[in-house]
């Protein structure tokens, strides 16, 4: 028997799928072949590690988000209209006049705070594309409909399409929770291109960002199993892994350092991991990969 | 309730996933309703196999995961009347998963490559981190994620549908439309590549 057969015997071996003269086969080669017994060893312990792979959990707010799209409604106004479609009797007809007067007063008491938070300056509340974050230094953010304000020192929503920039030499740090922080260096600029805040949680669920220029360093303190965030360069696109990394990027490269944990990097044509201690330098041609304690080890990956 | 054996159990051959409903019967006529367009009966399906397609498509793309299980919500919504109730609605879903998943790769230009392609490249950079530090910050199974990420689409669906989900062959066969000996074969080839990629982690 080939070792290549004892291999496959032994992967269908952990599936009970092989007749007991094929594992009297493998078992007389595993006695015999001192060759293999190291690979098969080895597919035991891969085999173990597969079977403690975790299941994942569901993001916040998938779900919600899966009937939004399907169904055009949130599961509140679902469950409503579950409601309403159930054979009602004379209690519904009898209420209707009641319900058109609280109609009436809710949509009067809506207007009023819809008016009385518009006039309200330091009033913010979150929605699906907006973020409260917290401001370490100063910086300039720019709508999509280009209204800029300055920001420092202080909370403030960030929505969906606005771009950073930091005032000055100084960076700024952008503290969206506890366990996740963005610092724009100085010359940097970031656009947000997605986000998603549950409400429920009052977790953030996706943040996408484009690293347009400069240099961002993202923090990230890993509190579930999938990241939120996502930073695009015009090489790859970087997800991290509950790590530390940073990005400098232009319009011909992108240089990766990751300093704990690990990011996944996904690009056209391949993806990849670059672990903590380790870099990569990427372009559209190739991907030079080195270890952060010197470039002894330094070694170019051309596409 | 005792519980009941039947036929020879294997050590190591038979494992338990919690992530497929087991009551087929509510299925099927959950099905039927989604085809009659009855949003609560969706609302109920979606609740039920969200997180068993949401594993699948991590799996097989992580960064595009969640927009896989949308759109795969999404065409079983629309095609809920193709559902013929011949095979199980998890199958069924799988199958809509599977195909939402293979046309993604193939339409976003963005196919992933070949283990082999870059194996020097990532050994590089794993020669130096010891196995038990790997282990220790959990990363044993970030390395496998990334090595089933740069297996051929098959080979990938097979070894999740099988390895991480628990699918019979016959399921397998059934859902990516092969023979049975395919997905074995498969399964087999999805399993070398990945421990020689693993292999700096399996001493």
């Amino acid at each position: 028997m080939e070792c290549s057969e004892a291999l496959d015997l032994l992967y269908e071996s952990f599936d009970a799928q092989i007749t007991p003269a094929q594992q009297a086969l493998l078992n007389g080669h595993r006695r015999t072949c001192f060759a293999c017994a190291g690979t098969l060893a080895k597919a035991q312990r891969f085999q173990d590690l597969i079977h403690r792979v975790p299941q994942l959990s569901v993001p916040r707010g998938l779900e919600a988000r899966i009937l939004e799209r399907v169904l055009h409604k949130s599961p509140e106004r679902l469950a409503r209209q579950a409601t309403v479609l159930r054979p009602q009797f004379s209690w519904r007809d009898a209420l209707r006049p009641a319900y058109a007067l609280g109609g009436v007063m809710a949509a009067g008491l809506a207007v009023f705070f819809i008016a009385h938070n518009i006039l309200s300056a330091n009033f913010h509340r979150p929605s699906d594309e907006t973020i409260t974050a917290s401001i370490q230094g100063a910086l300039q953010a720019t709508a999509a409909n280009n209204q800029s304000r300055d920001v420092a020192e202080t909370d403030t929503p960030i929505s969906t399409g606005e771009v950073l920039r930091p005032e000055g030499a100084q960076a700024a740090i952008v503290a969206i929770t506890p366990h996740l922080a963005l610092t724009l260096q100085s010359g940097s600029e970031v656009q947000v291109s997605r986000l998603h805040y549950d409400q429920a949680s009052g977790a953030a669920d996706a943040i996408f960002l484009k690293l347009r220029r400069g240099t961002l360093r993202i923090n990230e303190i890993l509190h579930r199993d999938v990241s939120p965030v996502h930073v695009a360069t015009a090489q790859a696109t970087f997800v991290p892994t509950g790590t530390t990394f940073s990005l400098t990027a232009s319009q011909d490269a992108t240089d990766l350092t990751v300093t704990a944990g690990s990011v996944a990097v996904h690009m056209p044509g391949r993806t990849f991991s670059v672990v903590a201690g380790h870099g990569a330098f990427i372009t559209q041609d190739a991907v030079i990969r080195q270890t952060l304690a010197g470039n002894k080890h330094a070694k170019a990956h051309i596409k | 309730m005792f519980p009941i054996f039947l036929g020879v159990t294997i050590p190591g051959a038979v494992r338990s996933y919690h992530l497929e409903p087991v009551s087929n019967n509510l299925d099927v006529e959950l099905m039927t309703k989604v085809a009659n367009g009855d949003g609560e009966a969706f609302a109920e399906l979606v609740k039920r196999y969200t997180r068993m397609l949401y594993n699948v498509a991590y799996r097989y793309n992580a960064s595009a995961a969640e927009d896989l299980v949308q759109e795969t919500f999404l065409r079983a919504y629309q095609h809920a009347k193709t559902f013929s109730g011949r095979s199980k609605v998890s199958s069924w879903l799988y199958r809509v998963c599977v195909n939402v998943c293979l046309t993604y790769q193939s339409r976003s230009g963005n196919p992933t490559a070949d283990i082999d392609d870059v194996n020097e490249a990532e050994l590089l950079v794993r020669d130096d981190e010891r196995p038990d530090v790997m282990a220790q910050r959990g990363e044993t199974f970030r390395a496998l994620e990334d090595g089933l990420r740069a297996l051929p689409s098959q080979q990938r669906m097979v070894f999740i549908l099988r390895e991480l989900q628990g699918l019979s062959y016959g399921e397998i066969a059934d859902v990516l439309g092969m023979n049975e000996q395919a997905a074995r074969t498969n399964l087999c080839r999805a399993k070398r590549r990945l421990q020689v990629w693993l292999d700096p982690l399996l001493v």
